[in-house]
């Protein structure tokens, strides 16, 4: 899967991408085994580019960010892979090399704006972390530059709210800042990890449009992470579709949106709610594999409607769909509906 | 927190059904009156009296010299076994001999032990004492137990296993046994009364603290800040340190008043202060074998334990319950 994924990328993108991910295998010796969270996944990035990851919990796609960042935590290990950020591979860096490299030109926003915040600081303290670490600022340029980033981030009267605390801001406000962090040190790549899924839908909203602004502002790379296919079809230029540690299906999200190529990326799509459609809502029958043991075959094909003998015993080979980077793991890619 | 609450729900509810059947309009509204006893009730929350006590002792304890009216360690035996100022001295029959026993008088106030030393200067220097020995104890205590717990907390694995095992083997010698065997290897002294009490705190915070920094290290914010670049050490003292503080003033505050116990227990038993240091364990001591004639040296001294115990115990319960988690936010 990996080569033929390889070899078609390398064909059509004559340069070399501000990130790739040649099959990063992630896995954790737990007591009960070996878990393959993630196992063997290659993307690319470019610059100013979205893309998105979904998949259902469990998928590996939170691992696979903190495998690029190398903050995966023990019992888990990076055991293959590379992962290259401007043609340097990351996964050779030292540790302090590598601390260099996170939050100026990797950085992150995770889920729960509750937690994801300091209650023992200042919001405009925490801004501050980041931009003293890599830019060694101090005094007044750093108090500037701080409420310059609440002000990107739209909190309203920044230089006033320099001083809050966590527990005075609305949820969306302390989003918001989150985003502060993230981009303070204006880096290549912002990793959302689910940024929306504690608020609620008018902030949501709110809170993509703000994350698109600031990416026509400073030209960050996105990577989204989550199982919500309405965010990528709003936010992102191409999806990666994760099932058991694998990247099943992968393209432009209009080609992915418009012609699914792969059962689990179809189901998915059929879970989504639909204005027009009065049945109930669909479902993926069953459970994803266990992680310790995955399937020999195709590892959707327990769950697969159209699973044949071929599919419980071989992994697919990556095939091409339409335009050259469609791609889908899959035996009988698209040819059922 | 909810019976405040309640409490001020209803004063207000109460408020506004007042100002509903006042058709006229009053000055000041009901509702001020509920906002005032309100705020009232919250300046009643700092527990004036502890405060008041435990400023108290430590102004003893600094101008020591300046306060007591004799010299706690001068003895004066034609004094000896004066009694308060309020008891008077009385006929007694020893061996078919009547006698006079002596009267209190002011200059004594507390009265005197049997070398003829003023009951009240012991009391004070003894303050003195007890001040030293707790705020040394917590300092070294804390800094040993913080340092260690945080470090145990955050990194896990074997630096934990490490740590925690000491601080099992710590918790596990009984502390007064060991008191004992080492002030039988070396003098007992100002220093080693230190040393052993603080032997035996440091592992009590540092637990608690291993506990607390073990679950503020699964917080997004420390993941962010290892995203951010910034390394271990940064990590531990600007996002796990201040979040622990917390937890460390109110085991700090607790731990004041069992330690003046622990080191009044220790001198009682002739392995702490030595004599004639006036600690306040010591003074209870010497008193011990008067105790039928001569009952005030050894309960004044013994009220002083339990007031400065029970000062600090009040305050600390009252530290606890305005840094309480759900508290914080009010």
């Amino acid at each position: 899967m990996t080569q033929q994924m390889e070899q078609t990328e390398t064909k059509s993108y004559t340069g070399d991408h501000l990130l790739d991910v040649k099959d990063l295998s992630v896995y954790f010796f737990t007591r009960r085994g070996v878990a393959r969270a993630v196992d063997g996944v290659s993307f690319h990035l470019d610059e100013g580019e979205s893309l998105g990851i979904v998949g259902e919990s469990g998928s590996g796609k939170s691992v696979t960010a903190l495998g690029m960042l190398r903050l995966v935590p023990p019992p888990g290990e990076i055991v293959k892979g590379e992962v290259y950020l401007e043609g340097e591979d990351l996964t050779k860096l030292s540790g302090r090399q590598m601390r260099k490299i996170r939050g100026r030109k990797m950085s992150m926003i995770l889920q729960d704006p509750m937690t994801s915040l300091n209650p023992s600081f200042a919001i405009g303290n925490q801004v501050a972390e980041s931009l003293s670490i890599h830019q060694g600022l101090r005094g007044k340029t750093l108090k500037n530059k701080v409420v310059d980033m609440l002000k990107m981030v739209r909190i309203p009267a920044a230089e006033a709210r320099v001083g809050d605390f966590p527990h005075q801001l609305s949820g969306g406000m302390r989003q918001r800042s989150a985003g502060a962090i993230g981009i303070s040190c204006m880096p290549k790549i912002l990793i959302c990890d689910e940024p929306t899924t504690a608020l609620d839908m008018t902030i949501q909203a709110q809170y993509l449009e703000l994350l698109k602004d600031v990416q026509e502002e400073t030209g960050v790379a996105f990577i989204f992470i989550t199982h919500d296919m309405g965010i990528v079809a709003k936010m992102c230029d191409r999806v990666n579709v994760m099932y058991a540690g694998r990247i099943v299906e992968s393209g432009p999200v209009l080609d992915v949106f418009r012609n699914p190529s792969h059962p689990y990326t179809i189901s998915l799509l059929r879970c989504l709610p639909r204005l027009e459609a009065v049945e109930r809502l669909e479902s993926i029958d069953g459970q994803p594999p266990d992680p310790h043991v995955f399937p020999s075959g195709c590892r959707f094909a327990p769950r697969c409607p159209k699973a044949q003998a071929i599919c419980h015993e071989t992994y697919p080979e990556t095939t091409v769909m339409t335009g050259t980077d469609h791609l889908a793991a899959c035996h009988f890619p698209g040819d059922w509906k | 927190m909810q019976n405040r609450l309640g409490l001020n729900r209803l004063l207000l509810r109460k408020a506004r059904a007042a100002s509903v059947s006042d058709a006229a309009p009053m000055q000041p509204t009901p509702l001020d009156d509920a906002i005032a006893v309100s705020h009232k009730r919250k300046l009643h929350l700092i527990p004036i009296i502890p405060m008041a006590v435990v400023g108290f002792l430590i102004f003893l304890a600094i101008f020591a010299n300046f306060v007591s009216p004799h010299d706690p360690k001068r003895s004066n035996l034609t004094d000896s076994l004066t009694p308060p100022f309020w008891v008077e001295g009385k006929v007694i029959t020893i061996a078919g001999q009547d006698r006079v026993t002596p009267a209190g008088s002011m200059d004594h106030v507390l009265g005197t032990d049997l070398h003829g030393r003023d009951i009240l200067s012991r009391i004070i220097h003894g303050t003195r004492i007890a001040v030293l020995v707790s705020g040394f104890v917590l300092l070294i205590a804390t800094t040993i137990g913080v340092t260690l717990g945080v470090v145990s907390g955050y990194f896990g694995g074997k630096p934990d296993a490490i740590i925690m095992r000491m601080v099992d083997i710590f918790l596990a010698f009984p502390p007064l046994l060991i008191a004992i065997v080492f002030s039988v290897v070396y003098e007992p002294s100002f220093r080693n009364v230190i040393i052993v009490i603080s032997a035996f705190y440091w592992a009590i915070t540092a637990r608690q603290v291993r506990a607390e920094a073990l679950a503020i290290k699964q917080q997004d914010f420390v993941t962010l800040a290892r995203v951010a670049g910034a390394s271990n050490l940064r990590i531990m003292v600007k996002h796990i340190l201040p979040n622990v503080f917390p937890t460390v003033l109110v085991i700090t505050t607790l731990q004041v008043g069992t330690v003046i116990i622990f080191e009044a227990s220790l001198s009682f038993l002739g392995v702490g202060i030595p004599p004639p240091n006036p600690s306040w364990g010591v003074v209870v001591s010497e008193g011990r074998d008067q105790l039928q004639t001569a009952w005030w040296i050894s309960l004044f001294p013994g009220m002083a334990i339990v007031i400065a115990v029970l000062t600090m115990n009040t305050l600390g319960d009252w530290v606890r319950d305005r840094l309480d988690p759900m508290m914080q936010h009010l």
